[in-house]
């Protein structure tokens, strides 16, 4: 599939920003008000401009707002009304501290913004992974890797940034989160290698099965189109071979060596530098693996112009 | 709303006779013809001349080749929308601009809705949906809804303009779920297949299979002596003058 890059931040913008909204819930009502602030502030921004990203993958964005009537049936309507009510319960849970408004509610609403992140996230998985055509998407470990990225992402961002809210034992949380998502990945990896296109391929796709080994002989025209433009796009292996061991250098080892330096030295500023440099790096690899998940995935469609 | 309805009540659809099929292209030409001045906005031609040319087709005419034994043939193989039944172009589109019709069948776009997200052309396995660049919404095959029931027309028009326009009779119009129609027959009579069965999408759609002279087991047989076919049968004065210019 053609890997645009307005998809790419959509999804990575918007699950940094969930991902914050969701350890805020988790460690927000009851840390000091100043860096909760912040970090919603973060949390929100980083989601809006995910959502806003998404909007320039439409030839039409003036009628984006019908996108979120058809809830009922269409994944991407459901991330849509899922993002908004997000955004607002966050918005609410700030104003509730910040302003020490409906101390009571305040709880509640965070743990609501935490369970509506993960909702959220989940969505917008489920937009790719209701694909049956994309054979490699189409499996409950698409949900995972996002939802565990945007966990990463979002633990990555508060313990670089404002590493006060986390306690000790977050340090583990932190580690855990950055071997299992990418441990969950590694999974998807090696079932999108084994999938293939599935059940399909040129037999059934024509039906002419029967008739031995189908290839295909002239396309319908010399030229690309729309089709062979949107789900045409191939990796060679070989860069692909590449880009995944830079994925997993800049998204896992990187971390882990940063990670090591940020405990055993003791200059407190060049440990903000590298606490930076640890969310940079696992924020990178993340949006590489995002990109890899477009630009590898192979569509049924293109059975029908070239052999698959 | 995006949902599927349960049943329709007819499903208007194609049956497309591999066999007859000699790829001449004619359907694709007249579907462009009719539906770049018909229903919804005109098909983009964004480049139709030169060395990249580009446009939007809702019908294309791919060729495959079938390979049994020594022998080889070729198959010309029509694709278009195939209206499934469980289309799941539908059920992804966010906006309600997708849908399909109970009483007919047809899976249609409604243009005025459309914000040209893309997602129904992913959905679709078979690539039966291509966005229109200068429009910016989803184009799609409509089986020339603004032709069947057309009453401006006369009678033996009110078909799709691909059926309408075949010069071979390889493609067939009618309800499939009425088991006393045409269509139906053909479904029947004939070995008729469904694209891609294990994607689940119930296609309206069929396609008969070439008849068994592709298998060519009779030509691929060292029995069978295809020069034979060739071998003069005829005498006389124009044998005699054929003789000499074939100079035996």
């Amino acid at each position: 599939m053609h890997p645009a890059v307005s998809i790419i931040v959509f999804s990575t913008f918007s699950g940094v920003g969930f991902g914050i909204c969701f350890w805020l819930g988790v460690l927000g009502p009851n840390a000091n008000v100043q860096t909760v602030i912040i970090a919603g502030f973060f949390g929100l921004v980083l989601a809006v401009i995910g959502l806003l990203s998404s909007l320039f993958h439409l030839r039409r964005p003036a009628r984006a707002v019908r996108a979120l009537s058809q809830w009922r049936s269409s994944w991407l309507s459901r991330e849509g009304v899922m993002a908004i009510v997000t955004l607002g319960c966050v918005f609410l849970f700030l104003v509730g501290r910040f302003f020490n408004l409906f101390i009571d509610l305040v709880t509640i609403l965070a743990v609501l913004m935490s369970l509506l992140s993960l909702a959220t996230v989940y969505s917008t998985a489920m937009i790719y992974t209701q694909l049956k055509a994309i054979p490699a998407w189409h499996t409950i470990l698409t949900p995972l890797v996002y939802i565990g990225f945007a966990l990463l992402s979002g633990m990555a961002f508060i313990f670089s940034f404002m590493s006060s809210l986390l306690g000790d034992g977050m340090v583990l949380v932190n580690l855990v989160l950055l071997l299992g998502s990418w441990g969950i990945w590694f999974l998807w990896v090696l079932r999108s290698d084994r999938i293939g296109l599935g059940s399909s391929n040129v037999e059934t796709a024509t039906g002419l099965g029967k008739f031995g080994n189908i290839t295909p002989f002239e396309p319908p025209h010399l030229g690309p189109n729309y089709l062979t433009r949107e789900m045409g796009y191939t990796l060679p292996r070989s860069k692909s071979r590449l880009l995944r061991a830079t994925t997993l250098t800049i998204g896992v080892v990187i971390p882990l060596l940063l990670f090591c330096f940020i405990f055993f030295l003791s200059i407190p500023w060049l440990v903000e530098v590298f606490k930076f440099l640890y969310f940079c790096s696992a924020f990178a690899g993340i949006f590489i693996s995002r990109w890899l998940f477009f630009a590898e995935a192979r569509h049924t469609t293109m059975l029908y112009y070239r052999k698959e | 709303m995006t949902s599927l309805p349960k049943s329709t009540e007819r499903k208007l659809g194609l049956v497309i006779d591999l066999d007859v099929c000699v790829g001449c292209h004619a359907c694709v030409t007249n579907c462009k013809a009719w539906n770049t001045s018909g229903y919804g906005a005109p098909l983009a031609d964004e480049s139709p001349y030169g060395n990249d040319p580009s446009g939007v087709w809702l019908n294309r005419i791919h060729s495959f080749e079938t390979e049994k034994g020594e022998m080889n043939a070729l198959v010309h193989f029509p694709k278009s929308c195939l209206h499934c039944d469980d289309a799941p172009c539908v059920t992804v589109c966010p906006t309600g601009a997708s849908y399909k019709r109970v009483s007919d069948g047809i899976v249609l776009v409604d243009e005025a809705k459309c914000m040209g997200c893309g997602l129904c052309a992913w959905a679709c396995p078979y690539g039966a949906r291509e966005m229109d660049p200068t429009e910016g919404v989803m184009k799609k095959c409509t089986l020339c809804v603004d032709r069947i029931y057309n009453k401006n027309l006369p009678e033996e028009d009110r078909e799709p303009a691909c059926v309408r326009t075949c010069p071979t009779n390889a493609r067939f119009f009618g309800d499939l779920s009425d088991p006393d129609s045409e269509v139906s027959k053909l479904v029947a009579n004939r070995e008729a297949v469904d694209l891609m069965p294990e994607q689940e999408t119930n296609p309206v759609n069929q396609y008969l299979l070439p008849t068994e002279r592709y298998g060519a087991e009779q030509l691929g047989s060292p029995d069978f002596n295809l020069a034979s076919l060739a071998t003069q049968k005829s005498g006389g004065i124009l044998s005699w003058i054929d003789s000499l210019f074939n100079g035996n």
